[in-house]
C-alpha cells in the first residue's frame, strides 16, 4: 500500500472527510469534532485513530503535563507528498506538448525548405 | 491554469488546427517522447481501431475523436498508478494562424477513491499550498 493509498483509504469514509474539513479550519478537541459530525466519542476516537496512522491529522497536547486536552490538527505532509503527484503530471505533458511542438517545426521546415 | 483536480498544459503550434491535430495523432510516434518515464514498452506508438496502442499496450482507449477540434481518451498508461484510469482531454484551437492545443488531465471524479482525493486535492488547491499551473513556451 502506497503512501498516497493509504490517504485515501483513511478519506474514504464521509466523517473522517467531514474532521479533515473541520481541522482545516482550526485545530479541534476530540469532543468538539464529535459533536459536530454527530457521532459518538468511541466512534470518533476509532475515526481520528485511522486518520493519525494514516499521517493526515496528530494530535497536540493543549497543556504539557495534561493528557487529557489533546487537540488534533492537519499535518502537512500527505498533502505535499500530492503535490509532488500532481506536478509530475504536469510535468508529463509539458514534456509531451514541448516535444510536440517541436516535430510541428520541424514538418514544418520539411515541406518549406 | 490548473483548477481543484484537472491539471491543464498549454502550447501553442504555428500551423492550423486541421494539421496540428493531423501531426498529433498520426505522427505520434515520432513526437512523443522516448524512455521508461514516458512509454511502457518498446514496440512503435499508434491509433488503431479506437485505442493509442504502443507496440500491443494499450495506452488509451478514444472517447471521442473530433479532427481539428478535440481528441478525448480514457487513459490507462503513465504517469498514472497501473490499474488507475483517468481523462485526457486534447482541444486544437485556432489562435491567430496557429493553434493553440490544451491538455486537461482529469476524471479523479470517476475512479475509486474519487470523492477523497477530490478531498485532498481540493484542500490543496485551496489554501495549504500555492497554486501552480505552467505554460509551455510559446
Amino acid at each position: 500500500m502506497t503512501a498516497l493509498d493509504q490517504t485515501l483509504a483513511a478519506l474514504a469514509e464521509p466523517t473522517r472527510r467531514r474532521v479533515i474539513d473541520l481541522l482545516h479550519k482550526r485545530p479541534h478537541r476530540a469532543g468538539e469534532l464529535a459533536q459536530i459530525a454527530r457521532v459518538s466519542a468511541p466512534l470518533m476516537s476509532r475515526h481520528l485513530r485511522v486518520l493519525r496512522a494514516s499521517g493526515l491529522v496528530e494530535e497536540q497536547h493543549e497543556a504539557p503535563n495534561d493528557s487529557r486536552i489533546r487537540m488534533y490538527r492537519l499535518r502537512r505532509a500527505p498533502f505535499s507528498g500530492l503535490r509532488g503527484w500532481l506536478d509530475e503530471v504536469e510535468t508529463f505533458w509539458a514534456d509531451q506538448l514541448g516535444s510536440f511542438r517541436e516535430h510541428v517545426e520541424k514538418s514544418k521546415r520539411g515541406k518549406h525548405p | 491554469m490548473t483548477t481543484n483536480d484537472v491539471v491543464t498544459v498549454t502550447t501553442v503550434v504555428r500551423i492550423d488546427p486541421a494539421n496540428a491535430f493531423r501531426l498529433f495523432t498520426m505522427e505520434i510516434d515520432s513526437w512523443w517522447k522516448r524512455g521508461q518515464r514516458y512509454r511502457t514498452g518498446n514496440g512503435p506508438m499508434c491509433f488503431d481501431s479506437g485505442r493509442l496502442l504502443q507496440g500491443s499496450d494499450v495506452v488509451a482507449r478514444v472517447l471521442a475523436w473530433e479532427p481539428g477540434v478535440r481528441l478525448l481518451l480514457e487513459w490507462s498508461a503513465p504517469p498514472f498508478l497501473p490499474g488507475e484510469i483517468t481523462e485526457v482531454e486534447v482541444r486544437f484551437e485556432p489562435i491567430g494562424d496557429g493553434t493553440r492545443v490544451t491538455v486537461r488531465h482529469c476524471g479523479w471524479t470517476r475512479p475509486k477513491g474519487a470523492a477523497e482525493f477530490r478531498t485532498v486535492v481540493g484542500l490543496w488547491w485551496g489554501t495549504l499550498l500555492p497554486g501552480f499551473g505552467r505554460m509551455t513556451a510559446v
